[in-house]
C-alpha cells in the first residue's frame, strides 16, 4: 500500500535546506525537547506536582493517541520519532498550570488525532498540532478554566473581553491587565519596565512555559546555533512584535516578554512541517505572525493572540511557499 | 420534449401568470396568519414588559418626541420603544425601555424596566442571535439578568462598574450590560424629567 | 414503482444533498446547534423542496426556457414565504430560533439546483420522489448533525421545552462544537461516515437511475 510507504519514508523529511547530514527526524525532535528542558524543569521546580501532572497528561495523551491511531489504522508505529512527545510537551507548556487534567488530556488527543494523524501523520499536517490542541481548549473550555480561577495567561483572553469589568477578576495576567489599561486609557497603568525581571526569570501568571523568558531564549539560541531552527522566523517574528509595539506606543520589551511570543516564535512557528521552506518565505511568515499577534493584542478582544497568529500564518504557508519560490535561472517573469 | 418556445409574448405571459398565482397564494396565507402573528408579537412584548416591571398591569407607549430624545441619550444603540407602566388604578409605576445593543451575533432586543426612581426593576431579552449554549447563557443563567436589578439609572455609570460577566460569553454579557446602561441614560436624560399624568386616561 | 424508489433513494443516500453534493451548507451549519430547530428546518426544506419541484415539473411544458429561472425563483419564494408566515404564526419560538434562515431557504442552492437539474426535465411522479428524497436526505443529515452538536456541545437535548436526554451534570462539553469550527468538524466526520456507507452500497450493485442522465442539461 503506497500510503504506508509514504508513512515510513516520511521521517527523512528532506525538504528543509538546513538539515545537515546525519540528522534524523528523531534527533531533531529530541534537540527541540532538550532545548525546552530548562524551562520545563524550572516550572516543575517552582510549581511542583501541578506542573508534573500537566506535563504527564499532555505528553501521555499525545503519544498514546498516536500509538492507538497507528494500531487501529494498521500503520507502522511512529511514536518513537519523538514528534508526539514534542507536541505533548509544547501543549503542556502552552497551558496554564492549573488546567484540569482531563482538559489537558482532551487537548493532547485533539492535537495528535485531529491536527496530525487525520491529515496523514507527521509531515502532512497543515497546522501546528500543539497549537490546534491549545486553540481547541481555548474555544471549548475557556469558560471552565476561568471558573476555576486558573491564573491563566492566554486564557484570560477568552473571558476577559470586557475591559471595564476587569477589576473584579482575580488572577489576571500582566498582559490582560495591560490590555484593559490600554482600552481604558491608552497606556499601561503599571510600570512595564518593572516587569522585565519577573517575566525573564520567574513569572507565575501565565502558562507553564511563560515561567521564564530567559530560559526560552536560551533554548531558542541553542536550536539556532545548532542549526535545528532557522533564525529567520524567530527574529522576524519577535522583531515585528517589538517594532510594532514601539510604533503603537507600548513598551516593546514588555510586549515581547509577556504572553506567548517567545515560546511561539522559537518553538512553535519554527515547526518544519508548518512553516515555509524558502528563506524569504520564512521572513514573511515571521513578520506575519508578529503583525497579527501585536495587532490582535492591542486592538482585538483578547489580551493575547499568539495561538491564532501562528495558526493563521500556518494556513498561508502553501501560498507563501508558492510566492517566494526561487526563480529558476533564466526563467523570465513569474507565472501569476 | 415539446416545450413552449421562448417568444417574448410567451415569456411575459409565463412570468405574469406565475407571479399572479404566487401573489394570490401569498395574500391568502398572509391574511390567514396576520392576526396570529400580530397577536404573538403583542403577547411576547407584553410578557417581556410585565416581567421587567412586575408592579405594573398596563403599559402605555410614550410618544415619538420622547423616543427621539431617548435615541439621542442612547447614542449608537438603537431605542425601539418607551413605555410607562401603570398599576390597576392607573398610577404610574415605572418605565420600560426597549433597545438593541450589540451582542456577539448582532443586535439583541432587550426590554429594561425602571421604577419611578430610576432603579432597574428587571431586564428581559426578547430576541437574540447569540451562540447557543454559550451566549445564550445570558438567558438561561438566571443570576445573570438578576444582577442588574437595583442598579441606579440616575448614576448608571457607577452602578455598572460592579458587573459579573459570563465566562466564554463575555461579548453577549457585555452587550446586555450596555443595554442596561443605555436604559439608565435614557431614564436620566429623558424619563426622569417628564410629567406622567396620573390615571392613564390619555386616550 | 421501483423507478420511484430508485430516485428517492438516490436523493436520500447516493446523491445526498449535504454529504455528497454539499449544497445548502450555509444554513445547515448555522441552525444545527439545536435538534428542535434543525428538525423544523428539515421539515420546511422537505415541504418547499417537494412542493416547488412538483409544481415546476407540472408546469414545465408551459415555461419557456429563457425565463425558467425567474419562474423557479417565484415558485420557490412563494412556498418559502408560506412556510415563513405559517411558522411565525404557529411556532413562534422555533421561528425566532431559525430567524433569517427560513427566508433564506429561497436562495438555498439545493432547491433551485434540483428544480433546474431534475424537476424541469422530468414528470411530476418522479420529481416527487426526487423532492422527497432530497428533502429527507437534507433533513436527516441536519438533524443528526444537530443531535451530535447539541448533545456533545451542551450535554443535553432539549426538545420543545423538555429535556430528552442529558449527560451527567459534571459533563462539560467542548464548546467549540457549538461554534462554526465545530460545525465543520462534526460535518466532516459525517461526510466520512456517509461516504463509507455509500461505498458499501455501491459495492453491492449498480443499477441505472431514471432521469439521472446529464444529457438533458444539468446545472453548470
Amino acid at each position: 500500500m503506497s500510503e504506508q510507504e509514504t508513512q515510513t519514508a516520511l521521517p527523512r523529511l528532506a525538504s528543509s535546506p538546513h538539515i545537515s547530514d546525519g540528522e534524523s527526524c528523531t534527533r531533531i525532535m529530541l534537540w527541540v525537547v532538550a532545548a525546552l528542558t530548562p524551562v520545563t524543569l524550572w516550572s516543575v521546580w517552582n510549581m511542583g506536582m501541578v506542573a508534573v501532572g500537566l506535563l504527564a497528561a499532555c505528553i501521555l495523551s499525545a503519544v498514546g493517541t498516536e500509538w492507538v491511531w497507528n494500531r487501529v489504522a494498521k500503520h507502522p508505529q511512529t511514536i518513537t520519532d519523538g514528534s508526539a512527545l514534542l507536541t505533548g510537551l509544547l501543549l503542556a507548556l502552552a497551558l496554564p498550570p492549573r488546567t484540569p487534567l482531563w482538559i489537558a488530556v482532551a487537548g493532547g488527543i485533539v492535537s495528535i488525532g485531529l491536527a496530525k494523524m487525520l491529515f496523514g501523520g507527521l509531515g502532512w499536517n497543515l497546522f501546528n498540532p500543539a497549537l490546534v490542541g491549545r486553540a481547541f481548549i481555548a474555544i471549548s473550555w475557556g469558560g471552565v478554566l476561568a471558573e476555576q480561577k486558573v491564573p491563566g495567561g492566554w486564557f484570560r483572553g477568552i473571558d476577559v473581553l470586557a475591559p471595564e469589568g476587569l477589576d473584579a477578576l482575580t488572577g489576571a495576567t500582566r498582559l490582560a491587565i495591560a490590555g484593559a489599561d490600554m482600552a481604558a486609557g491608552g497606556a499601561y497603568g503599571f510600570d512595564a519596565k518593572a516587569q522585565y525581571v519577573p517575566l525573564l526569570f520567574m513569572n507565575l501568571e501565565g502558562s507553564l512555559g511563560e515561567i521564564s523568558g530567559a530560559l526560552l531564549i536560551l533554548g531558542g539560541f541553542v536550536l539556532v546555533a545548532r542549526g535545528i531552527i532557522d533564525w529567520r522566523i524567530p527574529v522576524s517574528y519577535i522583531g515585528t512584535v517589538a517594532v510594532l509595539a514601539w510604533a503603537f506606543g507600548v513598551d516593546p520589551v514588555f510586549s515581547v516578554l509577556a504572553g506567548g511570543v517567545l515560546l511561539g516564535a522559537f518553538f512553535m512557528a519554527t515547526d518544519y512541517v508548518t512553516s515555509p521552506m524558502t528563506p524569504t518565505g520564512r521572513l514573511l511568515f515571521g513578520c506575519g505572525c508578529g503583525l497579527i499577534n501585536i495587532v490582535a493584542r492591542l486592538f482585538g478582544p483578547a489580551p493575547e493572540a499568539t495561538t491564532w497568529a501562528i495558526l493563521f500564518m500556518n494556513g498561508l504557508v502553501p501560498l507563501i511557499d508558492r510566492l517566494t519560490l526561487p526563480r529558476v535561472f533564466g526563467w523570465e517573469g513569474r507565472r501569476g | 420534449m415539446d416545450r413552449v418556445a421562448s417568444t417574448p409574448a410567451k415569456m411575459v405571459l409565463a412570468v405574469l401568470v406565475t407571479c399572479a398565482v404566487s401573489a394570490t397564494a401569498l395574500t391568502l396565507t398572509y391574511e390567514m396568519t396576520r392576526g396570529r402573528i400580530a397577536e404573538q408579537q403583542r403577547a411576547a412584548e407584553e410578557r417581556a414588559l410585565k416581567s421587567v416591571l412586575s408592579s405594573a398591569e398596563e403599559f402605555e407607549a410614550l410618544d415619538d418626541g420622547l423616543l427621539e430624545d431617548a435615541q439621542e441619550a442612547a447614542g449608537e444603540v438603537q431605542v425601539f420603544g418607551l413605555w410607562v407602566g401603570r398599576d390597576a388604578t392607573g398610577g404610574p409605576q415605572g418605565f420600560a425601555v426597549r433597545c438593541a445593543p450589540r451582542g456577539y451575533g448582532g443586535p439583541m432586543q432587550l426590554v429594561v424596566g425602571l421604577d419611578r426612581d430610576g432603579k432597574v426593576s428587571g431586564v428581559s431579552i426578547i430576541t437574540q442571535n447569540e451562540t447557543p449554549g454559550l451566549g445564550t447563557k445570558i438567558m438561561t443563567d438566571a443570576w445573570f439578568l438578576e444582577q442588574f436589578v437595583g442598579w441606579d439609572g440616575t448614576s448608571i455609570d457607577t452602578a455598572s462598574k460592579e458587573f459579573d460577566s459570563i465566562s466564554g460569553a463575555t461579548k453577549s454579557a457585555v452587550g446586555v450590560r450596555k443595554g442596561v446602561i443605555v436604559a439608565g441614560h435614557v431614564y436620566a436624560d429623558v424619563l426622569a424629567g417628564i410629567e406622567v399624568p396620573e390615571g392613564g386616561g390619555g386616550q | 414503482m421501483s423507478e420511484w424508489i430508485a430516485v428517492f433513494k438516490r436523493g436520500l443516500l447516493i446523491d445526498n444533498p449535504l454529504t455528497v453534493l454539499m449544497i445548502g451548507l450555509c444554513a445547515t451549519l448555522a441552525v444545527s446547534t439545536k435538534v428542535e430547530g434543525a428538525l423544523f428546518m428539515g421539515l420546511a426544506v422537505i415541504f418547499v423542496m417537494t412542493a416547488s419541484s412538483v409544481l415546476i415539473s407540472t408546469m414545465r411544458r408551459f415555461v419557456p426556457e429563457l425565463v425558467r429561472i425567474p419562474v423557479f425563483i417565484v415558485v420557490i419564494a412563494s412556498f418559502v414565504t408560506i412556510v415563513d408566515l405559517t411558522m411565525h404564526a404557529f411556532l413562534p419560538d422555533i421561528y425566532t430560533f431559525l430567524g433569517v434562515w427560513i427566508p433564506l431557504i429561497v436562495v438555498n442552492c439545493l432547491i433551485l439546483g434540483r428544480a433546474e437539474a431534475f424537476a424541469y426535465h422530468n414528470p411530476p411522479r418522479l420529481v416527487s420522489a426526487d423532492g422527497l428524497g432530497m428533502g429527507l436526505g437534507f433533513a436527516v443529515v441536519i438533524v443528526v448533525l444537530a443531535f451530535i452538536r447539541e448533545f456533545v456541545g451542551s450535554g443535553e437535548i432539549v426538545f420543545m421545552g423538555t429535556r430528552l436526554i442529558a449527560m451527567p451534570s459534571w459533563y462539560r462539553g467542548p464548546g467549540v462544537v457549538m461554534l462554526f469550527p465545530g460545525a465543520f468538524l462534526v460535518f466532516g466526520f459525517l461526510v466520512a461516515a456517509m461516504t463509507a456507507l455509500n461505498r458499501r452500497l455501491a459495492a453491492r450493485k449498480v443499477e441505472p437511475i431514471p432521469g439521472c442522465t446529464l444529457d438533458e442539461g444539468g446545472p453548470s
